[in-house]
């Protein structure tokens, strides 16, 4: 057989996803969907606006994972949403500090914080030592480093989106402590109490998806977001499904999703 | 003329043809395509090993240039510096099939403690996050209080120690409601995830690249 067996039920169901994203493209060409607001998404704005009413810095930092690993499209979205951040702050004249911990995110990063800078016409204005680097065992390192620089460096506002682990509840408690104006998300679940704690506004799981699609307004991108709504209605109606003839003991849908 | 390979349609064709063929790896049974697929999972984790080394020389070359500038905290550039070439010179004289005696050492009474104190400090800051988080404001927050103050008198022995019904009560928070809540967060995300692969392989997310 062609297909591996064991992960029919998966490739029919992600096929089903992604022809669900290509209806939805071709939809949007004829109307837009009509997408609730995210406040957070409006908040990275803000918190740009304000550091810049204020003459501080704004600190991002995009993830503490690797490219490579299962957390590599968030830090993806998270490059994306610095890349607005980045044009913001040049239109505005303020500060902006890219924190980044694995060295295959430099060249994105830089590349992204250019884009912006490029975008908002002030391609000159670009230095490298926007995004710094800060290796360590575990990420403690750029967790410490940010921390102390949320006090040396003058900052305003504090944006952390993307993957983080244990490091983000230190890092999240500083900013809170220094009183700088905290934007955060991530779609690791586990981290995302700790984010709502302690941030003025945060992004919850999937909206880390959402945001850089949501801040670019291209309408295809933009349809892709009602798709993944859709298929969360699929998922759902598969797991009604399955629950009701389970519990009348007919274990059809069940043994389809095990194919 | 421009080159070729500056265009920005160059990475986003390499990923969404590796993407293609990792998935197709993943789900049919072809030898040529799993070996494929193996292939491209190795060729990325090599790509990722050797940015190691692009990360210690930036981290010199940033280092360096504090020294030289006599910076503020300077001296603590140096000795990272100091720190980095010595790590970096005993790993490359390690034995590939055994271990390098400083090396390890100073992995495990140095590095290794180090990780570790960090990582006790979150105690403290946990402390604080919980106690600025769980005030009843309103009917939500008190839930949240009063289901939190179950959960660690579940895990704490203290809890055994006053009633013996704390456990199975924390236990089915954690295994039914707690359980749910976060199966559907994943859900979201993983549905979020294959979205953003989706157009990672359309070519319509580019805010990674130069946005163009």
């Amino acid at each position: 057989m062609v297909l591996e067996e064991g992960k029919i039920a998966e490739i029919i169901l992600l096929s089903s996803i992604i022809l669900i994203n290509l209806w939805w493209a071709s939809k949007v060409k004829v109307s837009l969907p009509t997408l609730r607001k995210i406040p957070a998404i409006d908040a990275i704005s803000e918190a740009v606006n304000r550091s810049a009413e204020m003459g501080k810095a704004v600190m991002f930092c995009p993830g503490v994972y690797e490219m490579i690993g299962r957390e590599g499209p968030q830090l993806v979205a998270g490059l994306s949403i610095l890349s607005y951040v980045a044009q913001l702050c040049a239109e505005s004249g303020t500060r902006l500090i890219a924190y980044v911990a694995t060295p295959e995110v430099i060249p994105l990063a830089k590349e992204s914080v250019r884009a912006g800078y490029t975008m908002a016409g002030k391609e000159t204005e670009y230095n490298e030592e926007i995004v710094r680097y800060s290796p360590g065992y575990e990420a403690w390192a750029i967790g410490i480093e940010y921390m102390e620089k949320l006090h040396t460096e003058n900052v305003g506002a504090s944006l952390m989106i993307g993957p983080f682990w244990s490091i983000s509840l230190m890092m999240l408690e500083e900013a809170y402590a220094a009183g700088v104006y905290q934007v955060g998300g991530t779609a690791t679940y586990y981290q995302i109490p700790f984010f709502v704690s302690s941030c003025d506004y945060s992004l919850m799981g999937e909206e880390v998806y959402a945001a850089s699609t949501y801040l670019d307004k291209n309408p295809e991108m933009l349809g892709t977001i009602a798709a993944s709504d859709f298929s969360k209605f699929l998922i759902m109606g598969l797991i009604i499904l399955g629950s009701l003839f389970i519990t009348v003991g007919f274990p059809l849908i069940s043994d389809l999703l095990s194919m | 003329m421009e080159n070729p390979l500056k265009r920005i349609e160059v990475p986003i064709f390499l990923t969404g043809v590796l993407i293609l063929l990792l998935l197709l790896g993943w789900g049919t049974t072809i030898t040529f395509l799993k070996q494929t697929s193996k292939l491209v999972v190795n060729s990325a984790t090599l790509i990722f090993s050797l940015g190691l080394l692009t990360g210690l020389v930036s981290v010199i070359l940033g280092n360096t240039k504090k020294v030289l500038k006599r910076s503020e905290d300077w001296y603590i550039s140096a000795w990272t510096i100091i720190v980095a070439c010595v790590m970096f010179i005993l790993g490359i004289f390690s034995n590939p099939f055994g271990e390098h005696v400083l090396f390890t050492w100073i992995f495990k009474y140095v590095i290794t403690p180090i990780s570790a104190t960090t990582f006790s400090i979150l105690l403290f800051y946990m402390a604080s996050s919980t106690i600025r988080t769980f005030r009843a404001r309103n009917l939500d927050a008190l839930t949240l209080l009063i289901t939190t103050i179950l959960i660690m008198l579940r895990q704490a022995p203290i809890g055994a120690a006053i009633w013996s019904g704390f456990g199975p009560i924390g236990d089915w928070i954690l295994t039914v409601p707690s359980m749910a809540a976060s199966t559907a967060v994943l859900f979201g995300v993983a549905i979020g995830g294959i979205t953003l692969v989706f157009r990672l392989v359309t070519g319509k997310e580019r805010g990674y690249l130069r946005r163009g």
